[in-house]
Parts: structure tokens; C-alpha cells; sequence
């Protein structure tokens, strides 16, 4: 997780009451990572999924709750949704959106802290999985045909993977 | 009625992973629902899977989406819309912010003291009040310098009227004795 000084839960709480500069400093911080994570689901749906995200972030600021969980959370709960339902979306009519997506390189950031080093222990089968669903989405079978693998290996890959972080974190 | 299953935190990680569970999504989009402390381990697992986002290399959205997103908004923000993700249930509204949302008038206003009839209007009222836009940092300045000048004018005012003139000047003539 990143260690940063930016006060999320602040910023959004001022969002909820109507504070229009708290809102562009959350979009000043965060679009530029949401908009990678947007474009490595989607590709060029990208700028729709973040519009529609920042949308409800400011509209919905009022629903989140610093009890249930972190505000940076609850921001990509919300991309991460509009994000996997068009590509649920694009799979029943046919498309291949997330077939086509190669999945990324990624360069875990020191500062990044335990779940970094968690995934970049990870084996590259077990990674290649957790990726591919928080990524691309779909169910198991979904995933073993895109990396051409079975679907009990998926699935075993992919609760590992879970394990490890959650292991990692809980350490 | 159906009973209400639970579901181990392994499960609401694949959920919140982005797997397709046909036979969970609904159930567990339910119990997140109705129940903060499975909302609070799905809000958890998504904050472990930043990991993820923090190794990717960031991209600067290009200016046109922020404008658009102004423009959505316009210049009257709207009172929030259904609420989503953790709170957005896949099929339908979702029902999880809007049950966290907090209520828009503080604690008081609920005291049982008020009269039923007042509520509708307390609750009018102090939506109206929350609505109400924080002023510009030059309004506030020029409202603060107007009462610097009415106080001044008010203190210089008092001043002269307390201050009691003499209205004979009596000359005297000073003797020095030497």
C-alpha cells in the first residue's frame, strides 16, 4: 500500500460537503493512477470509466464511511465497477475487449509496502491469474481460455495468490 | 423468506477481485448490503489489491475528461445519485451508500423535544442549509472589511460622544513666582 501524505478521507468528506477544490485535489491525485488502471482494463473506453467514476465519487461522497475501510479503497471500488461491467458487458455481446489486452509489466514502488513485495514473490503463474481477473474480469473458465490454461489451475491460482497477499499483510 | 447465507473472506476477495460467482455475485452483493462489517472486508480487499494499481506506471488523463466531468456535474451539484461499487449492486440501484449516507441534519435535530409537524421543515431547512455554497475567499474578504469600517465608524462614534468637550475655555494667566 502506498504511504502518502494526501489525506483521502479528508478531502473526500469535504466532497460530501459540497467542496469543490477538495474534489478537484482528489482528481489532481488520483486520476493519473486511475486512468492507468482504467486503461489497462478497458484500453480506449478509458476516459468514459474515469468520467463516469469521478461522477459518482462526487455524487456519492456523502455514502462512504471511514468505518468500513480507506477512501483511496472506496474510490477504486467505484472504477474498478463501472470499469468490470463494461467489460461484462462487451463479453455478452460478443466482444473481445479483454481478450486483446495484454497484461502489464508491473514495477512494484518500494514505498508500495508489503503487498508489493507480496505480489512480486508471487509465482508468475499464480500472478499471471490474480492479474488477469482484477484486470479483465470473468469467471474461470473466461481466464483459462485466455491464458490457455485449465480452469482448476486458474482457480487454485488464483486463491493462492489471494492467501499470499492476505499472509503478506496479516504478517 | 430466503435465509441469508454468509460468505468466508475468501469469497468476497474473488468477488471483489472482479471474478464472475453466477451462483454468489447476488448473495454476496446483498449481505454487503445489509452488513457493514462484510462491507468493511470488501473495502479491505480492495485496499491489499492497490498493490496492484501502485505498480503500474501512471498515466495523466488527458484535460477533456475533467472538463466533461465538470460539465456532467454543472455548475448546481446535484444531491447524490445512487450510490455504487461496494455499494453499486451489479443489477440493480445500489443500496449500500445510501444506507451509509449519513443523515443530512446533525444528531439534535433529532431530539424527541421537536414537534412532529416541525420535522418535515427542520429537515427542508438544513438540506437548504447544507446546499447553501461556501462563499468565494473575496466575498468573505470584502464582508470583513466592511465590518472593520462599520465597527471602526461605530467605536469613533461612541468615542465622541463619551468624550465630554469643555465648553468654556477658561484662560488663566500663570503667575510664576520666582
Amino acid at each position: 500500500m502506498t504511504v502518502s501524505v494526501f489525506d483521502y478521507e479528508a478531502e473526500l468528506s469535504a466532497c460530501a460537503a459540497g467542496d469543490r477544490a477538495a474534489f478537484l485535489a482528489l482528481y489532481t491525485q488520483e486520476s493519473p493512477a486511475m486512468f492507468s488502471l482504467a486503461r489497462h482494463m478497458v484500453g480506449a473506453a478509458a476516459p468514459d470509466v474515469l468520467h463516469e467514476a469521478f461522477v459518482l465519487i462526487w455524487r456519492n461522497a456523502a455514502g462512504y464511511s471511514p468505518a468500513l475501510g480507506t477512501a483511496r479503497a472506496w474510490m477504486y471500488s467505484i472504477l474498478r465497477y463501472r470499469a468490470l461491467k463494461r467489460l461484462r458487458d462487451d463479453r455478452v455481446s460478443g466482444g473481445r475487449l479483454a481478450d486483446d489486452a495484454p497484461l502489464p509489466v508491473l514495477q512494484p514502488r518500494p514505498e508500495s509496502g508489503v503487498v508489493a513485495g507480496a505480489l512480486a514473490a508471487l509465482p508468475p503463474p499464480q500472478l499471471e491469474a490474480l492479474l488477469q481477473a482484477y484486470l479483465h474480469g470473468g469467471d474461470y473458465a473466461h481466464i483459462a481460455d485466455r491464458l490457455d490454461r485449465s480452469e482448476p489451475d486458474i482457480q487454485v491460482s488464483i486463491e493462492s495468490a489471494l492467501a499470499c497477499i492476505d499472509e503478506a499483510v496479516c504478517a | 423468506m430466503k435465509p441469508q447465507r454468509s460468505y468466508s473472506d475468501p469469497e468476497i476477495a474473488c468477488y471483489v477481485l472482479g471474478l464472475d460467482l453466477p451462483d454468489q455475485a447476488e448473495g454476496i452483493q446483498a449481505l454487503l448490503a445489509r452488513d457493514d462489517a462484510a462491507a468493511a472486508r470488501a473495502l479491505k480487499w480492495e485496499a491489499y489489491l492497490l498493490g496492484i494499481v501502485d505498480a503500474l506506471p501512471a498515466t495523466r488523463p488527458p484535460d477533456e475528461i475533467l472538463e466533461r466531468i465538470q460539465q456532467t456535474l454543472g455548475m448546481t451539484f446535484e444531491p447524490a445519485a445512487p450510490a455504487p461499487v461496494l455499494g453499486e449492486s451489479r443489477d440493480r440501484p445500489r443500496p449500500f451508500a445510501e444506507r451509509t449516507r449519513q443523515a443530512p441534519w446533525p444528531d439534535w435535530l433529532h431530539h424527541p423535544a421537536w414537534p412532529h409537524g416541525l420535522s418535515t421543515l427542520r429537515t427542508k431547512l438544513w438540506t437548504k442549509l447544507r446546499a447553501t455554497r461556501r462563499p468565494s475567499k473575496r466575498v468573505v474578504w470584502i464582508t470583513a472589511a466592511a465590518v472593520v469600517v462599520i465597527v471602526g465608524f461605530a467605536a469613533l462614534l461612541i468615542g465622541a460622544s463619551l468624550h465630554t468637550t469643555p465648553r468654556t475655555v477658561v484662560h488663566q494667566t500663570v503667575t510664576t513666582a520666582h
